[in-house]
């Protein structure tokens, strides 16, 4: 009698044991779609047997297993953040490439064309009157182009700014998270065999990844550390270190808790892009187009001072002038001449269009770095384009990489629906084996009663 | 050499440039999902495509470039870069778990690297 209750018992213990597997399933697949989620695996251990030592065998819960795959996460945190550094360069190089438009006729290029073509036209005609107006027409359409470009560059850099500090503010949040995450961790002793808590950890991990480069720590009791760049701690325990952004100075920073630069740390996620777009790459391309608007106005002047205007006098007014403190192509201007002050002859032969001639000329003369200032600007167009070009492959490299990456991990550690669909038609025959086995025993003890009765 | 020449070899480099670079495409779709036994078949494709590279650049130096040409080159090694980092990556995660499975079942050598991974063997006669 006493065996036929240990079975029943022991048949009710297996009955629990299924009933957790089946709850796994369950969990699992309402989970398949969960960010962070991996597949759980309810490990069983058989009970001891031996009927002579009154051992009932049977099943019993083993520990809950997880499929985590730290190796593939951090492949696919390592990709996550190079592919959101490439998105994010691609994205910012696309909306300055439309400042160095070469298409005929446009821009700085068609502007520049321009400008020395009406000293030919000059040339032409070195005592009419529109002709000379066409010189100051042309240098005003020249300067407002120049002007246009480094407005729309100082632009971008204040797009940049306003992204760095959305980013910052992104950073910080999801450090809070990873913090929360931290305390559930340090409170409840079960938290490391909770795959939601986990599941939520590694979705801030993997957001995070987004932002910025970072290396993740796991410590003994189940906390995460966070170092951004893998050396400013950002998250240890419930603590967060949060960072901050400063534009002071001529170059962006990004700032850790006690206010030092941490910017040469940080060369992935979107902040590691907006930093190089920042602090390199947009005062790279300012500053050629400074070195073509200063050589610009200073060789077009030189050669202006030289001659005569139709008064016959030394012209007493440059043409160009701009403020090399605040970027001459910010400033370049042109000084509120009257039309006869333009000086189309040469000091040799007064009324001529000698000093016209060499200043059309100019323009075909290399006069920047060993460029003509048409090449020099077709340069430095290219060097966008190119810029622009290899950050778009670039784009694209990570993405198949980062894709690639989520692939492994998914095969790894993902939910297969297929999988647990088998898993739950094993574990609810046994279930149902175990319920079977109970009734039975449940029958014979009735039948023993009655017979005792 | 004459131009028909030229323009026939050009022709017949951009056919080779254009098949392996459709061949490491396909290579690439197998990439995103790889086993290490895909991974093993994609080596030679991969040899064939630098090895086509190679000869037409080669053929470069020596031959009047058409631009239709280096496209197709700039295309191929473009291709050849990610394929290249595909591979390196599914291989540098494959041996990440061949080190760590290493280490688990024969633990360090004396230099601290992972055991080598072997597997058993089993030599069968039959007569």
């Amino acid at each position: 009698m006493g065996n036929l209750l240990g079975s029943i018992l022991h048949g009710a213990s297996s009955m629990r044991a299924f009933e957790q597997g089946l709850n796994v399933v369950q969990s699992n697949v309402s989970n398949a779609q969960t960010p962070g989620y991996v597949k759980q695996t309810q490990d069983f251990e058989s009970l001891s047997f031996g009927l002579d030592k009154g051992l009932p065998g049977g099943v019993a819960l083993g520990p809950l297993l997880s499929a985590r795959d730290e190796n593939a996460e951090q492949t696919v945190r390592r990709q996550q953040s190079a592919s959101a550094s490439a998105d994010q360069r691609a994205s910012d190089l696309s909306q300055i490439e439309p400042v160095f438009d070469v298409t005929e006729g446009s821009g700085v290029a068609g502007a520049l064309s321009r400008f020395f073509n009406t000293f030919s036209q000059l040339s032409v005609a070195p005592n009419s009157n529109p002709s000379r107006q066409a010189v100051l027409d042309g240098a005003k359409s020249l300067a407002q182009s120049v002007n246009q470009s480094a407005s729309a560059l100082t632009t971008a850099s204040g797009v940049a700014d306003r992204d760095i500090t959305n980013t910052v503010d992104g950073i910080n949040r999801v450090l809070g998270q990873i913090a929360s995450s931290n305390v559930e961790f340090q409170k409840r002793f079960d938290a490391n065999k909770d795959p939601g808590l986990d599941a939520a950890l590694h979705k801030s991990l993997e957001e995070l990844s987004q932002f910025v480069d970072f290396t993740a720590l796991k410590a003994d009791d189940g906390t995460t550390t966070v170092l951004i760049g893998g050396q400013t701690p950002a998250v240890i325990g419930d603590k967060v270190y949060a960072l901050s952004q400063d534009f002071a100075g001529s170059q962006a920073r990004v700032l850790n808790v006690r206010g030092q630069d941490i910017s040469g740390q940080i060369g992935g996620g979107r902040i590691g892009a907006l930093l190089t777009t920042r602090n390199v790459t947009i005062p790279s391309y300012l500053n050629d187009l400074n070195n073509l608007a200063s050589s610009l106005a200073d060789s077009v002047n030189t050669a202006l001072s030289g001659g005569l205007d139709a008064g016959g006098n030394v012209p007493a007014t440059p043409l160009f002038t701009y403020n090399p403190a605040n970027g001459a192509a910010q400033t370049l201007n042109v000084n509120a001449l009257n039309p006869e002050d333009i000086a189309a002859a040469s000091a040799a032969a007064p009324g001529g269009n000698a000093n016209a001639l060499a200043l059309a000329d100019l323009g075909r003369s290399r006069q920047v770095n060993g460029f003509t200032f048409t090449e020099f600007y077709g340069n430095l167009a290219g060097r966008v384009g190119r810029d622009v070009a290899t950050a778009q492959n670039d784009q694209q490299s990570r993405g198949a990489l980062l894709t690639q990456a989520k692939s492994l991990r998914e095969a790894s550690s993902g939910v297969s629906i297929d999988e647990e669909a088998a898993k739950l038609i094993e574990f609810q025959k046994s279930y149902q084996a175990a319920a079977k086995m109970i009734s039975v025993l449940n029958d014979m003890l009735d039948t023993l009663m009655g017979i005792l009765k | 050499m004459n131009r028909g020449l030229i323009t026939m070899l050009g022709e017949s480099d951009l056919e080779r440039l254009r098949g392996a670079t459709r061949k490491l495409a396909q290579v690439r779709q197998i990439l995103i999902t790889p086993t290490p036994e895909q991974l093993a078949g994609c080596g030679p494709v991969l040899e064939e495509a630098i090895e086509i590279l190679g000869y037409v650049e080669r053929g470069q130096k020596t031959r009047e470039p058409l631009p239709i040409l280096r496209d197709e080159l700039h295309v191929l090694r473009r291709e050849l870069s990610v394929v290249t980092a595909l591979m390196q990556q599914a291989a540098g995660y494959y041996l990440g778990w061949a080190q760590m499975l290493g280490a688990a079942m024969g633990g360090y050598t004396p230099y601290g690297e992972a055991a080598p991974l072997t597997g058993r063997s089993h030599v069968s006669v039959e007569g």
